[in-house]
């Protein structure tokens, strides 16, 4: 991933000639977890320059404060907390352009093309999900994450994490379906 | 780059709609084919010889096991990759999995890390 490669350059190009094992540790995280990023902050922002620019900048920030980092098996939740910061910092300091809660239709608009019509018609869906069932659908599916790692990360009780998935999947299920009977409908009537 | 899936058909069964839809969408930026079935009848309905490069099953169907599913649609087509996935945490399932000849098992949740892993060493560029 062209962009997470030249902020590790950048990173290790201005560090305070930190140790190897400083640096490998940051390079292990960027080949680990890059992908995963770069996908959850697509997720968010629904734009690929903002993407990049989005984990460009958590890149930037676990470097500096790589100390603070527990162990390898939290690397993943904490990246992806400073991907939220760095996204609501985002949000609020440019006004960018992007509503999370806004309208399907609006979002559609704002999404790239994507000439896959069944990857079109899923995306548009999950954009349908408000965001707060999304959210943790998205670090469960994505990321992987536990149900204890997406209250930790989202700031609720584990027993809100349930409730959200819960009605995250069930919300999913309908729009799903109603899109599908849409297309039924359509092709049915294409057909008559 | 080294070996590409770009192309490769795929089929997911599971009747987590919420799952398959965003793993599918995974999958269908990273250049794959998808097809998705909720249980064993409609995977059954959907499958020919021939027609998937790899099957991605849960192991709980609610018409079924996601095992003898896979076992199934091997036998019916050799060649097929197969990968199931559980969030179940009977003893001795990852071994009995192993055992079965199925290449690999992902315990839920799982990154999609895991799944790419799955896949094959190397993961086409994505087309996000």
């Amino acid at each position: 991933m062209l962009a997470v490669q030249s902020t590790r350059n950048n990173a290790v190009s201005t560090r305070d000639r930190g140790t190897d094992s400083r640096t490998d540790r940051f390079n292990s995280l960027v080949e680990l977890h890059a992908s995963y990023l770069y996908r959850y902050a697509y997720w968010k922002c629904q734009n690929r320059a903002l993407a990049d620019d989005l984990v460009q900048e958590t890149f930037l920030r676990a470097w500096r404060h790589l100390d603070q980092l527990k162990g390898p098996e939290t690397a993943r939740s904490w990246l992806t907390t400073i991907v939220r910061r760095e996204f609501a910092r985002l949000f609020e300091r440019a006004r960018v352009d992007i509503d999370p809660e806004a309208s399907p239709d609006n979002v559609a608009a704002l999404m790239e093309h994507d000439t896959r019509p069944e990857a079109f018609a899923l995306r548009q869906g999950l954009q349908k999900l408000p965001e707060k069932y999304r959210e943790p659908l998205l670090l469960q599916v994505l990321g992987g994450f536990s149900l204890v790692e997406i209250a930790d990360i989202l700031g609720i009780s584990t027993s809100a994490a349930t409730t959200r998935l819960f009605r995250a999947r069930e919300k999913m299920r309908q729009i799903l379906t109603i899109e599908q009977r849409g297309e039924h409908i359509e092709v049915h009537a294409l057909r008559s | 780059m080294g070996t590409t899936r770009e192309g490769w058909r795929l089929l997911i069964v599971d009747d987590d709609v919420s799952l398959t839809a965003m793993l599918a969408l995974h999958l269908l930026d990273s250049g794959y084919e998808v097809t998705r079935a909720d249980c064993y009848a409609r995977a059954r309905h959907l499958f020919e010889p021939g027609a998937f490069d790899v099957a991605l099953l849960d192991y709980r169907l609610p018409d079924g096991s996601g095992l003898e599913l896979a076992l199934e649609l091997r036998g019916a087509d050799p060649r097929i990759r197969l990968i199931l996935m559980s969030g179940s945490t009977e003893n001795g399932l990852a071994h009995r999995v192993a055992r079965s000849g199925i290449q690999s098992f992902l315990g839920k949740p799982f990154p999609t890390s895991e799944l790419d892993a799955a896949l094959g060493d190397r993961w086409p560029t994505p087309r996000l």
